[in-house]
């Protein structure tokens, strides 16, 4: 189990991280989520002793991590890094000779995980030569070839194609059911939904939402209706007490409502003449709470 | 060895020895060497191949005498002997000088085009035969004429490991020793230094430093990048020592080779561990300044300026070096950069191998090294571990000077 308690990092004036309490287990995944500067990167140059917290207490299963420990972590910066003029194979068993993995195994390993993340190119390539999907694939893998236990992800979807995100997830989420630990930020909250368990939002150092994902968004309430009913008009759907907003989304309309009870309103007028296609009342999406508290921050300010 | 610190020593030393750019640098002193060689004897056979046609003009006795085959000298002499037809013969190109001799002096009048005429060679030819000439006027007989000319011999003798030596022979071997010491240390610095901080500079700017300090820590990186980079010039100078430990086994039975070893004065074989041993101490010493200025920059256009504390510094030695040896002593800056670290690896070695200063004052010298090393090692691999994540537009030099005033 990692465990952050009351982490403080403060640079000069700026209190870059403030009173962080995180705690992941194995086999859970945590998404951490913010603006930018909000403190995620911070947040992981701690765990990884890049930086040391200026107060609390960073642990792994009660200890504080050692560099033996460190060799179990696997890393991926924002900021992609690899020797361009290597090949692939030659990186690859450089950074798993670094976390005790040997040559050969690297190597027989190698292959499996370029075909299983789709890398287009021969372990013989340089690494200037491949795309850059392909590259952050590379890294992917000097991250997580040698079977971490725990692993950070910053920014692990960005740059990628949809079927390239799909990939990488699925490969998170490998790690996960082998019981690794495993925490990421993202800016793409639906990326973020489908897979975190856990969910820590920071804003300006500070923790704002924290929680399982589905448990945060309940606690906005259903609040957001979406329904495809013939026959029934935005306008009259507007005029229903609880409705603050309507707006055409696809087949349907998408409703914003003051309180869950309003759906209940909602549902009766919809199916006054019988069957409709769809009508479903969930809490705000994570992108839509993203962009709420951001949307507080700045009327705040 | 921590693990970690192996892998990356490895992975820095196999990196730099199969690139094309290493065997180029280890080859080329001998490619330049040859070149050089080749280019100067080419050129000096070119410029001796025809020997020049000078027009005497002066008295038939010193004509008779520059001609004669027994004068050895290097000039074909013209059957011109009046002067002017020898001016238009030399305007015309029909001859390459005119040599005009009388009593006070001589004059030797070329064209541009000429072929070179051998003025020293000339020179002491005429020297000699007026010396005879006023001998005779003065009476003297040819036995006093030449023990006036016999130069006062003078032998020197260098008594170096109880064994007598010549003293010409023991001066000039120390100073091509005192010599090749200070070049090779400057080159090494000069070099490795330069790799060293490339490596770390292209490192960071293209951000894969976090990958690795994720992967192993600040201490395992900058110790294995130093000792990756150190094994270089000594795989170097390995190859250059089997190349000529071959060359020596293949014409060890050629006289030319026989008489060379012969006249190589004794060395104390320990003088040449010790130098050794010193020469890695204090490039070890650069190494480390090289590593810490290549941690502070932001991208890898920075480098030279990362890396101009260590050239500048290494220009401390290799001027004293360089004037102690030309003036022949060790001044008072030689006596006290002996023992200075960062100067003492250029300076001390060539002392001990002249037998200008002795065992114990050597070996205190090398102590000093080395304890100033190990505390530098520690202070560098603190700095590097502050310096290598972080991002600073300060000027590398500034944020050098403010991090030494921190610390102490």
């Amino acid at each position: 189990m990692l465990k952050l308690e009351h982490v403080n990092k403060d640079f000069g004036s700026k209190h870059a991280v403030q009173d962080l309490d995180l705690t992941i287990q194995p086999g859970e995944v945590m998404g951490l989520i913010g603006q930018n500067r909000a403190g995620k990167t911070t947040t992981f140059r701690m765990i990884l002793s890049f930086i040391q917290p200026t107060s609390g207490s960073i642990t792994w299963d009660g200890q504080p991590i050692t560099d033996q420990r460190r060799q179990t972590i696997g890393f991926l910066p924002e900021e992609r890094g690899l020797y361009q003029k290597l090949t692939i194979e030659d990186q690859i068993v450089y950074m798993a000779a670094l976390h005790g993995m040997n040559r050969a195994d690297t190597l027989k390993d190698l292959k499996t995980w370029m075909g299983r993340l789709d890398v287009v190119g021969k372990p013989s390539d340089k690494v200037q030569s491949l795309s850059k999907g392909n590259a952050q694939k590379i890294q992917m893998i000097a991250a997580l070839i040698f079977n971490p236990k725990f692993i950070i992800l910053d920014e692990p979807f960005s740059g990628l194609d949809p079927v390239n995100t799909s990939i990488m997830m699925d490969e998170i989420l490998r790690f996960r059911d082998q019981g690794a630990m495993i925490i990421f930020s993202s800016h793409d909250m639906n990326n973020v939904s489908k897979i975190s368990d856990h969910l820590t939002m920071l804003k300006r150092g500070q923790t704002v939402l924290q929680g399982p994902v589905q448990a945060i968004r309940e606690k906005f309430g259903r609040i957001k209706l979406y329904v495809e009913a013939p026959g029934v008009t935005a306008d009259q759907l507007a005029a229903q007490p609880g409705v603050v907003t309507v707006v055409p989304s696809g087949a349907g309309l998408e409703l914003t409502l003051a309180n869950e009870e309003a759906g209940k309103g909602i549902f009766d007028l919809v199916t006054k003449h019988g069957y409709i296609p769809a009508f479903s009342q969930q809490p705000p999406t994570l992108d839509e709470i993203f962009r709420q508290e951001v949307a507080t921050d700045e009327s705040s300010n | 060895m921590n693990p970690q610190i192996k892998t990356v020593a490895k992975f820095t030393f196999i990196n730099h020895i199969k690139t094309k750019s290493f065997w180029f640098m280890v080859i080329s002193p001998i490619l330049f060497a040859l070149i050089g060689f080749g280019v100067t004897y080419i050129a000096f056979n070119s410029a001796n191949n025809e020997t020049p046609t000078v027009a005497v003009i002066g008295t038939d006795a010193t004509r008779s005498a520059i001609n004669d085959d027994k004068s050895d000298l290097n000039i074909h002499v013209s059957k011109i002997t009046d002067e002017n037809e020898a001016t238009k013969a030399l305007k015309d190109g029909d001859i390459d000088a005119v040599l005009t001799v009388n009593d006070q002096q001589a004059n030797l009048t070329t064209q541009p085009k000429s072929q070179k005429v051998d003025k020293t060679e000339l020179q002491g030819f005429l020297q000699k035969l007026t010396f005879a000439d006023r001998a005779k006027q003065y009476g003297l007989t040819d036995q006093q004429t030449s023990s006036l000319s016999k130069q006062f011999p003078l032998n020197t003798t260098v008594i170096n490991d109880g064994k007598k030596e010549s003293g010409d022979t023991a001066d000039s071997f120390n100073t091509g020793i005192s010599t090749a010491i200070t070049f090779i240390v400057f080159l090494v610095i000069m070099t490795y230094a330069q790799i060293l901080a490339t490596e770390i500079a292209n490192e960071k700017s293209s951000r894969i430093m976090e990958t690795l300090l994720a992967a192993s820590s600040a201490k395992a990186q900058f110790y294995g990048k130093l000792i990756g980079v150190a094994l270089l010039p000594l795989v170097q100078f390995a190859l250059y020592g089997l190349g000529f430990a071959g060359i020596y086994l293949y014409f060890k039975d050629q006289s030319f080779m026989k008489d060379f070893v012969a006249n190589i004065p004794h060395i104390n074989p320990w003088a040449l561990v010790y130098t050794l041993v010193f020469i890695i101490v204090g490039v070890s010493l650069y190494l480390i300044l090289a590593a810490i200025t290549a941690s502070l920059v932001n991208d890898s256009s920075q480098t030279q300026q990362a890396i101009q504390p260590t050239m500048l510094l290494s220009l401390v030695p290799y001027i004293i070096g360089y004037t102690s040896i030309f003036s022949g002593s060790g001044g008072i800056m030689t006596k006290v950069f002996s023992y200075v670290p960062f100067a003492s690896q250029t300076l001390m070695p060539g002392q001990l191998i002249a037998q200008k200063t002795e065992w114990p004052l050597a070996l205190l010298s090398l102590a000093i090294a080395v304890i100033f090393l190990v505390f530098f090692a520690r202070f560098g691999e603190k700095l590097y571990a502050r310096n290598v994540l972080s991002y600073s537009d300060e000027n590398i030099m500034k944020q050098l000077m403010r991090q030494l005033r921190r610390q102490a």
